[in-house]
């Protein structure tokens, strides 16, 4: 991800060189800090990132709720945040952070606060070798840059998936 | 690519994951480019994810 600029040229070329110049920087030294990556990935998968902020919960004092549905985002009449309302429950605080896909105008239709921008193909291929050509990497992200295969968006070998949906009370 | 390196799958196994944003009517020939550096898949989903946008 850091290094995409360089290969994304035709939206990057035209931009002044200090963003990717200190990309640069981060990635170089990022590198041989942990490991032979300058990414951290978790062990066990993505679950262990909400299993970090459940730790921190309990030592700041955070509530859990683990399974529940969002009925709807409630707001005051100037449509400023109060709460989430889950059943005849409302938790109640000052700033909600989440994922876009909680705030759609759910079955009851209320206010749309996001619209849908598009849709992503994931092919999720189990192999029983390491890609070819990587020199055996147990861990490998390539990205087709997407001039090389006549498109506006690249192909990206994603490493993860994003199925833990997250939000935050403040 | 991810592998038993961070404990998500057994040994010798590997998941490979390719993905792109959908312009056409025929998603999975677009990953297509991907897939083929892959060399032979075992088993394989193609799940089509919406994502959406604050306004």
């Amino acid at each position: 991800m850091v290094l995409f600029p360089f290969l994304n040229p035709s939206s990057y070329i035209t931009k002044p060189a200090r963003t990717t110049y200190e990309r640069i920087i981060l990635y170089t030294s990022s590198m041989a800090r942990y490991g032979k990556s300058p990414y951290i990935y978790p062990l066990y998968g993505l679950g262990e990132l909400p299993q970090s902020f459940a730790r921190l919960s309990a030592i700041y004092g955070g509530t859990y709720m683990l399974d529940k549905k969002v009925d709807e985002i409630v707001t005051d009449s100037d449509g400023k945040f109060v709460g989430v309302r889950c059943g005849d429950e409302t938790v109640k605080a000052k700033q909600v952070i989440g994922d876009p896909s909680y705030f759609g105008a759910g079955d009851n239709g209320g206010k749309v606060r996001v619209v849908e921008e598009g849709k992503v193909v994931r092919a999720i291929c189990i192999l029983k070798h390491p890609i070819p050509g990587t020199e055996d990497a147990d861990s490998v992200q390539i990205i087709i840059p997407q001039n090389q295969v006549n498109r506006r968006n690249g192909n990206k070998f994603f490493p993860f998936r994003l199925v833990n949906k997250l939000m935050l009370f403040i | 690519m991810v592998s038993a390196t961070h404990n998500v799958c057994a040994k010798n196994v590997y998941i490979a994951m390719v993905s792109t944003i959908v312009e056409t009517d025929k998603p999975e020939l677009e990953i297509a480019s991907g897939i083929q550096l892959l060399g032979p898949i075992y088993d394989k989903y193609v799940p089509i994810m919406l994502f959406v946008e604050s306004i």
